[in-house]
């Protein structure tokens, strides 16, 4: 989807590298591992998908009902920006990642603590999807205890943590088109089902409201700061920013899906009272004869995502933690970081599905605009005032 | 035939083990040289230990320089000018083989011994091409050019093909023992080695593992040489190299490593080198064993390495620039390196015409995936997503269940397992009996306990299919790697219903991307993506869209961490 | 010495494998005390209770309600070991019902729960039947309960219990079908009923207009009771507010457009007997507006319908007659329309759904009505436009005993358009 300009990506130059000898491959330390811009966009893409269909799109559902297109429409173009700024401040960083921004901004000791800020909201970001998703599956099996669940995803994404970026990388690609291939079969077979005059009137829904459910869109986006911790792993960042527009842009299609069908399939009182609209909407479908209801598709859909997602925050959890402790390698962080996502995750276990939902609700929208906007911003700023001033002081030196 | 030597580029610096340098030098003595062209041949390149000779294995050198081998050197007599000594040495030496023939003869004053094994020499050629011209030649002639040396003075008078001159008594016994005469002139040092090697091969057949519909029929053999030949008929060019390795310290088998010189990249080949220097095996009895010396990841199940029957799959492989393995002693050729979609693809596919290829190569897919989930999907839906059926079939699975005492994981695992053991008995019992067994068993084992209630109807439904869609994946090796997978996939589904299944696809997708063939990823062309690539991997486009004159392999090459 | 052993010795991707393989070894493990432990949600398919219909009954005057769930029997339902099919009741009941009573539905059903031994699940249930006497009362609670149970699935058609009990309905069956909840789908699915299950039935209970669901009886005929879906039960929200019966129902049907396969038979004005004709297809559009904070309704239904039995003495070649024909599928139609919009008028249920549509084309209008739009409803000018066109009237000419009664000699006759036994349109 829309990673133009990666084409370009056989002619450019790269970083001379350890020979990638299969046999030396696991032994030898610190092998950097690269991924391919398709590929990381391909990655956050997934994630966002997943986990926007599964979990914000409802929360936005529940801001503004049946004008829920709207606010995605205008989150995802937003977004487009919120992700290009994004980029451009780790652009501005020499390492070209998030941690090197800071670095650069703030000074070592500063900007240590700034990326052990982030470090720690990946963390918490990555208990969310674990804990979510538990909540998920607790609907298939009410009985089966959350940590189950939530020791499975976990154990398995340290192992591919422990694999290597490019591995995910993989994954994600492997994924993606096969999910989409599903998402699209699916709306096709909810059509029979979709009632248009649903979605009448339009902006029926007070201004607030919508600003909400698009700020809540707009959060989904500045959860692509965690592609920062990862963004010196990639290809070419410098193509990142406009890639990444252009990919935030087109998601747009792909969210106009799932919100518009809960509403059309189940009209607005009922698909705001849902608790993910989207999974019901999934489990509404029918082939006479051939399928009851697609629960399969949920299932596989959510948990690849919720999997790949996790993956994503322990990957960019390790890369902090290399960067803040300075290790030989960053996977071998993969456990510590498991060990701190698994306790954060336990400590939300009492926090039921309201509790959580109502947090991403309401506290979680700020909090990301903070952190996915506010502070880059701010050390974009940081950056170019430096960048200024160091002249200034070499001449007056 | 013509074979083209060529010499490894690379020295190689493995260390020897002590009980193989004992084994190589009891067992048939050092120097032993692979095979030999008229020609001259570049020297060797000097080996810095002595592994490296053992695993070359004077392969690589021609008779003329022997390997100068430290060991040799030490231990190795020197066949000297006395016909006499010279007999009493190899005598000595083969003391332990009763069918060696030591034939003296003596033409007026001229003393002269032909040393072969009646088993492995053609005798008929001996006598017809070397005893009788020696026998009838006047003597005045015979005599002329000795002096000059052993060598050339056989090119004149001994009208049979040479393989060279050996010095050493150890060449000479391993010379004999390849099945080629030693010819011994008194007065001479040195002996002539006969090309006289001649054993009984099995003819070239179809090959049973690789049937298919239309295409070329013709399949490898034991024989080396003979598979070396088919090769080369598909490939008359230049740039079809051939590398012979020997490897095994008894068995001394010979290895051939195949590429196409500009097509296949550089680096895979020497990175095939040096896994094969590498090796260390007291025997290798087929090209199995090197395959495990070979691959990346000798501790999981997917195959990393192909093998094939077939000539013509080879050579279609080396066109991608692939590396070819061929051994002697085994029907098998070994490719490098290959991937999961590869796995997919059988030789007929190109054979075909390319809209049933792709119609068919996607339901090879499906029948993959059903081989790889069917069963464990049945077991999570029937114990734990009873919603997701439909009423009616619901009902009818309800109905057929309502007697069977196990839970449907345990019958699945029991029925895949028996099912499995069907299997093996009809590929172990003599082909005939083989398949009978295999249709009753399945027939009265599923009919009878389902009748008895031990298992349901759907479960034999089910356990049939997937036995159907294991069969349906083209390459053995790999549909085995699948039918291994499946039980911990149903375990998964028994414990965790959809969701373990889930996890144990992502896992295997995970180990997936991991896995590397050489190098080089295992799901390629589609991930790391490789747009071209794409071309030949469920759909095949038409060979007029197949890019013409581009290695795969060799455009997918990837040294560090692939892009795409 | 031990060390450069391993590095001579492994093949290529070894070493870098172990700690994979420790992690594979402790998954295994993991996996193998799950499996010790048993697992939590799984259950056999043979410990299941799959409950393929519930109903629910008023008891008393207060709270009480009285549950029943029907329950498939599958040893009764499968094939035999031979393959034949069990016929539907010969060897014994395909289905057992259950029944509950408790101050709630939940509680109901737990009270069910406790009396079959084995697991009961929701998720296959096709229909609930509610008794009349609980619609009446208001059925928000099993509403309610049937959206927060996961297990529950909104395709659950909703059914009233024409003057009857719901348990006694769900123990009659259909000879045709197997299984009662079989019956009941295939009554919806074929015989032309408005598409409505729960989500439909909630969506009416909370948007601007009122929910309704099919009346449900039982007949018997031949001394086997058996189901047929015959009426409409109007809801004021989620109160059963009165029925919708025979041409009433039909006119709902034309409204909803759901009449795609009809069949009805017009009596052919000026001759004796009938002529049957079938849609085949219907287009329907309804419009509301409010000018003047005054709501007004259009309903406008385009009808193609065919001869399938020309009972009268009805000449299909003639335009005439052809277009007087037309004209009594109209009246028909419009009757069977009135019909309904004065009935729901009358019981002040939008049924149809006009205020949903007047709240999504016109917000604003719908806004100052929306308190009291029960009374602006049973008062609103319903215009009707109706236009039906007969295709396909048939090769046959004219049934023979047209002959004798009117029309030319013979159909050669008729076509000329002799005008025989033309008279003037009568009733209006």
């Amino acid at each position: 989807m829309g990673q133009r300009g990666s084409r370009r990506a056989p002619d450019q130059a790269r970083p001379s590298q350890q020979p990638n000898r299969p046999d030396m491959q696991h032994r030898v330390p610190g092998l950097p591992a690269k991924v391919s811009n398709r590929q990381i966009l391909t990655y956050i893409t997934l994630v966002t998908i997943a986990y926007g269909h599964f979990v914000t799109i409802g929360l936005v559902f529940r801001a503004a009902g049946r004008d829920a297109w709207v606010a995605t429409s205008l989150g995802c173009l937003l977004g487009g920006g919120v992700v290009w700024v994004q980029f451009c401040v780790w652009q501005a960083a020499r390492g070209r990642s998030l941690m090197a921004a800071c670095t650069e901004a703030l000074g070592r000791w500063l900007g240590a603590l700034i990326s052990a800020v982030y470090g720690l909201l990946f963390v918490c970001l990555a208990a969310f999807t674990l804990r979510e998703q538990a909540l998920f599956l607790g609907l298939i099996y009410p009985t089966t205890p959350p940590l189950v669940f939530m020791f499975f995803l976990l154990w398995g994404s340290v192992w591919v943590v422990r694999s290597g970026m490019e591995v995910a990388g993989r994954m994600a690609q492997l994924c993606l088109p096969f999910l989409v291939l599903l998402g699209l079969l699916a709306s096709l077979a909810t059509l029979p089902d979709k009632d248009f005059l649903r979605l009448l009137p339009v902006l029926d829904h007070s201004s607030m409201q919508l600003l909400h459910a698009t700020l809540l869109v707009v959060s989904l986006f500045c959860d692509w700061v965690v592609v920062g911790a990862l963004s010196d792993g990639v290809d070419q960042p410098q193509l990142l920013p406009r890639q990444a527009f252009w990919v935030s842009c087109l998601l747009v299609l792909a969210f106009l899906g799932p919100a518009t069908g809960p509403v059309l399939v189940f009209g607005e009182p009922l698909a705001q009272s849902l608790a993910y609209p989207t999974y019901s909407e999934i489990q509404f479908i029918r082939l006479t004869g051939v399928v009851e209801r697609l629960d399969v598709i949920g299932v596989l859909l959510w948990t690849i995502g919720s999997f790949l997602r996790l993956v994503l925050y322990l990957l960019a959890v390790t890369r902090v933690l290399h960067h803040v402790t300075g290790g030989p390698r960053s996977q071998l962080w993969a456990v510590p970081a498991a060990w701190l996502t698994a306790g954060c995750a336990i400590s939300l276990l009492p926090l039921s599905r309201e509790d959580l939902h109502t947090l991403l609700y309401q506290m979680y929208p700020l909090c990301a605009l903070v952190l996915g906007l506010g502070l880059p911003a701010l050390l974009w700023v940081a950056i170019r005032v430096r960048a200024t001033r160091r002249p200034q002081q070499q001449a007056a030196a | 035939m013509r074979r083209q030597l060529r010499q490894p580029r690379q020295p190689r610096r493995s260390r020897p083990i002590l009980a193989t340098r004992a084994v190589s030098g009891k067992s048939s003595g050092q120097g032993t040289h692979s095979d030999i062209q008229g020609k001259t041949q570049p020297p060797a390149p000097p080996a810095e230990t002595d592994a490296a000779a053992f695993a070359a294995e004077a392969g690589d050198g021609p008779l003329s320089t022997p390997v100068p081998d430290v060991l040799a050197a030490d231990h190795e007599r020197l066949l000297e000018r006395s016909l006499s000594d010279n007999l009493h040495a190899l005598r000595q030496a083969l003391a332990g083989s009763p069918d060696m023939v030591m034939h003296t003869l003596t033409n007026g004053s001229l003393d002269m011994a032909v040393i072969y094994v009646e088993s492995l020499a053609d005798v008929q050629a001996i006598h017809q091409d070397v005893l009788i011209p020696l026998h009838q030649a006047a003597t005045s002639e015979l005599r002329v050019g000795l002096a000059a040396g052993l060598e050339d003075w056989a090119r004149v008078h001994v009208p049979m093909a040479l393989r060279g001159q050996v010095d050493g008594v150890a060449s000479a016994v391993a010379a004999v023992l390849r099945g080629d005469a030693l010819l011994l002139v008194e007065g001479c040092s040195g002996g002539v080695v006969l090309r006289a090697a001649k054993h009984k091969e099995r003819a070239i057949a179809e090959p049973d593992t690789e049937a298919l519909i239309r295409g070329p029929r013709e399949g490898f053999v034991e024989t080396l040489a003979t598979n070396l030949s088919l090769l080369r008929r598909r490939l008359p060019t230049a740039a079809l190299i051939v590398e012979t390795h020997t490897l095994g310290g008894y068995t001394r088998t010979q290895v051939a490593l195949c590429y196409l010189e500009g097509l296949a990249p550089q680096p895979l080949v020497d990175e095939v080198r040096q896994r094969l220097a590498r090796i260390q095996l007291d025997g290798a009895l087929d090209s199995a064993y090197l395959e495990e010396w070979l691959e990346d990841h000798p501790f999981f199940p997917f195959p990393q390495i192909q093998n094939t029957e077939r000539p013509d799959t080879t050579a279609a492989a080396l066109l991608e620039g692939k590396v070819a393995l061929l051994m002697e002693g085994s029907p098998f050729a070994l490719i490098g390196p290959v991937n999961l979609w590869g796995a997919l693809q059988a030789a007929e596919d190109y054979y075909e015409r390319y809209l049933v290829v792709t119609l068919i190569r996607s339901i090879r897919f499906l029948f993959l995936l059903f081989a790889l989930f069917l069963p464990a999907t049945y077991v999570a839906i029937s114990t734990f997503h009873q919603e997701m059926l439909p009423t009616k079939l619901l009902l009818s699975v309800a109905a057929a269940r309502e007697v069977t005492p196990l839970p449907a994981v345990l019958e699945c695992l029991l029925m895949e397992i028996s099912f499995e053991a069907l299997r093996e008995a009809g590929v172990r019992l003599p082909r005939i009996v083989g398949q009978a067994i295999s249709i009753v068993g399945a027939l009265v084992i599923g009919q009878a306990a389902v009748q008895a209630g031990m298992a349901s109807a759907p479960m034999v439904i089910i356990v049939s299919i997937t036995g159907i869609a294991s069969f349906t994946i083209p390459r053995y090796n790999f549909a085995v790697a699948i039918r291994m997978l499946r039980f911990p996939m149903i375990i998964l589904a028994g414990t965790l219903g959809l969701f373990g299944i889930v996890l144990g696809g992502l896992l295997v997708l995970a180990h997936l991307c991991s896995l590397r063939s050489f190098g080089q990823p295992y799901l390629q062309p589609v991930t790391p993506l490789v747009w071209s690539g794409l071309r030949d991997v469920l759909v095949r486009a038409p060979h007029w869209l197949q890019p013409v004159r581009q290695s795969k392999v060799r455009r997918w090459w990837r040294e560090e961490a692939p892009r795409g | 010495m031990a060390n450069r052993m391993s590095r001579g010795m492994v093949p290529s991707g070894l070493v870098g494998a172990r700690h994979r393989l420790r992690a594979g070894a402790v998954a295994v493990c993991l996996i193998l005390c799950m499996m010790c432990s048993g697992c939590w949600d799984a259950h056999e398919i043979d410990q299941l209770a799959i409950v393929t219909v519930s109903g629910l009954d008023a008891v008393g005057d207060g709270q009480g309600v009285l549950g029943s769930v029907q329950i498939a029997r599958p040893s009764q339902l499968g094939t035999e070991q031979g393959g034949s099919p069990t016929s539907g009741g010969g060897a014994g009941q395909t289905f057992v019902v259950v029944q509950g009573q408790a101050n709630s539905p939940a509680a109901a059903l737990e009270v069910i729960r406790r009396q079959v031994p084995r697991l009961l699940i929701l998720s296959h249930r096709q229909a609930v039947v509610l008794g009349e006497a609980y619609a009446a009362r208001g059925v928000a609670p099993l509403i309610d309960e049937m959206v927060r149970n996961p297990a529950s699935r909104l395709r659950t058609i909703v059914l009233v219990a024409y003057h009857a009990r719901a348990v006694d309905l769900l123990r009659a069956s259909n000879p045709l079908e197997r299984l009662p909840a079989d019956a009941i789908r295939g009554l919806e699915e074929q015989s032309g009923l408005p598409r409505y299950n729960l989500k439909d039935f909630i969506n009416g209970m909370y948007g601007p207009s009122d929910p309704f669901a099919l009346g449900v009886r039982q007949v018997s005929s031949g001394g086997r009771p058996k189901l047929v879906i015959d009426r409409i039960a109007v809801f004021h929200k989620d109160r059963l507010a009165g029925w919708l019966s025979g041409p009433a129902m039909d006119g709902f049907l034309w409204l909803k457009g759901r009449m795609q396969t009809h069949q009805f038979t017009v009596p052919m004005p000026g001759l004796s007997g009938e002529v049957g004709v079938q849609v085949l297809s219907l287009r329907r559009r309804l419009t509301v507006d409010a000018p003047q904070g005054q709501p007004r309704a259009k309903v406008q239904l385009q009808v193609r319908t065919e001869v399938v039995e020309n009972g009268s003495a009805f000449n299909p070649n003639d335009p005439q007659q052809m277009q007087r024909l037309q004209q009594a599928v109209e009246r028909h139609i419009r009757e069977e329309v009135r019909a309904t919009l004065t009935e729901l008028q009358s019981l002040q249920a939008d049924a149809v759904g006009f205020g949903d549509l007047l709240y999504a084309r016109h917000p604003r209008a719908w806004k100052p009505l929306q308190t009291q739009w029960r009374q602006r409803f049973a008062q609103m000018p319903v215009q009707l436009a109706i236009d039906v066109r007969v295709d396909r009237s048939g090769l046959t000419h004219v049934p023979p005993s047209a002959n004798q009664t009117g029309a030319g000699p013979d159909g050669q006759a008729g076509q000329i358009g002799e005008d025989g036994g033309a008279s003037p349109a009568s009733g209006g």
